[in-house]
């Protein structure tokens, strides 16, 4: 079973792959192929992240709630990009400024939950949790493989950490914890 | 979700729930011996009532008044989850205390209602549970059992000899040695000749741990490789309110679980002599 962090590093360097791609990729059609699926996996990421992810995050990090401020603001900038190149013709002047938009803020994003979100994840959480973790972001992104029917709509950074601590302090689980 | 745990119920003070969880999970880890032993499924929460296996059973027929002869009717198999819960009470004066700020409340009856938690887990895992059709380790194991000396000299041969079996019958390390309070004691009590440790002998040999385990007979050497033993958790250790009076709060832990053997051949058990 795959750690949790190991996937969304995974998810990362598709990401990665696919942008250069993008770079060489000749004619609309081309950019079609490559974008179309990249767009649908930014949007299932960030939700899959927010859903399975910061939740955690929130409940074990050291500075978790400061890392998850940033990764939902940066969500939103990508998402803001993705939906703005959605709005125009593909290989037009306008929807280059979306995919590089959100190509910018996803950069920033990885760069910044790499060092410091999953760092502090890998250090305040077991493996066997990890894995756990791993198996339901798989399961979630499974289940919404297109992410059509997802609201990838922007998220209040500080509303959506206020709701998962509301959350956490009345106990939402009660579990103690303790895991394997 | 926790309305089923009725905490907002409790006339329990923020700060109170906070010791209380707590002192339960400080109380609860170490003894949860076996849970380090298997793989681990979960948490998935109170409404998970089962565990997939995979299996079916051929039904013997259609409903009445359908035809059968072409029709391949089977039902799925499934293994339950089993729910516990342990009470203990705590004293209002106590969670009062907590309240204006002390630290040294008494939870002895959370103590023993930990004690007593950790004990329904380890055992169902290392010695089954019948009424909750949960086969333990020990009883599924396919090998023969070996005699444990209480000679501790003999430990690293017995130990040496019980992970052959198990790589003969192509079951790979790391393995682990689970082990009794009373045994483990002995074990990290014991310097061989020449002045080495027999922990430190003995976890070379397995290539893993030697785990303390509450409330288990003998013990046991086991592969971790994984997939071997699955305990499927839905609701992890909670505490959850039950009632109160004018002098005590009641409350309980609460579990509920499955565990099943997938390899037999991946544990040997060993036997006090």
């Amino acid at each position: 079973m795959a750690d949790i962090t190991q996937l969304i590093l995974d998810d990362h360097d598709t990401f990665r792959r696919e942008f250069a791609a993008l770079d060489d990729a000749e004619g609309t059609e081309q950019l079609r192929a490559i974008w179309e699926p990249l767009a649908a996996l930014l949007d299932l990421h960030a939700v899959a992240e927010e859903t399975v992810f910061y939740p955690q995050l929130l409940r074990r990090g050291d500075d978790a709630e400061d890392e998850t401020l940033d990764a939902i603001g940066d969500h939103n900038y990508i998402r803001d990009g993705v939906h703005e190149a959605a709005r125009h013709p593909i290989s037009s002047s306008q929807w280059w400024d979306g995919v590089r938009k959100a190509r910018m803020a996803n950069s920033d994003h990885m760069a910044e939950e790499e060092d410091e979100a999953l760092a502090d994840f890998r250090r305040n959480t077991p493996l066997s949790v990890r894995e756990e973790l791993g198996r339901q972001f798989l399961e979630f992104k499974s289940n919404h493989a297109d992410a059509r029917d997802l609201d990838t709509s922007d998220k209040d950074p500080e509303g959506y950490v206020n709701a998962v601590s509301a959350q956490i302090s009345s106990g939402e689980t009660g579990s103690l914890d303790i895991g394997s | 979700m926790t309305d089923h745990l009725l905490r907002r119920h409790a006339p329990i003070p923020t700060a109170g729930w906070q010791q209380i969880d707590d002192e339960a999970k400080t109380r609860l880890t170490p003894k949860l011996a076996a849970r380090r032993l298997v793989d681990w499924s979960g948490p998935h929460g109170w409404t998970h009532s089962a565990t997939n296996l995979g299996r079916t059973t051929t039904l013997d027929g259609t409903p009445p008044g359908t035809k059968s002869e072409t029709v391949a009717a089977r039902q799925r198999r499934v293994l339950p989850l089993n729910e516990f819960r342990v009470s203990f009470t705590v004293e209002c004066s106590g969670l009062q205390d907590a309240e204006r700020g002390a630290t040294d409340v008494d939870y002895g009856d959370l103590d023993r209602a930990a004690y007593d938690a950790a004990l329904i887990e380890n055992r169902a895992i290392f010695h089954g549970w019948p009424e909750a059709g949960i086969t333990g380790i020990a009883e599924s194991s396919s090998h023969s059992s070996m005699n444990l000396s209480q000679d501790l000299n003999a430990y690293p041969l017995t130990i040496a000899k019980a992970t052959d079996v198990l790589r003969q019958a192509g079951i790979q390390g790391p393995y682990a040695l689970a082990i009794g309070p009373q045994g483990y004691t002995r074990i990290v009590e014991t310097i061989e000749h020449g002045g080495y440790l027999l922990q430190q002998h003995l976890m070379k040999i397995l290539g893993g741990d030697i785990v303390w385990a509450p409330g288990l007979d003998g013990a046991l050497v086991v592969s971790t490789r994984g997939d071997d033993f699955v305990l499927d958790v839905g609701q992890d250790f909670s505490v959850g309110y039950s009632r109160h009076d004018a002098e005590v709060v009641t409350l309980y832990l609460e579990e509920s679980f499955s565990f099943r053997v997938n390899e037999p051949d991946a544990a040997v058990v060993l036997v006090d002599s």
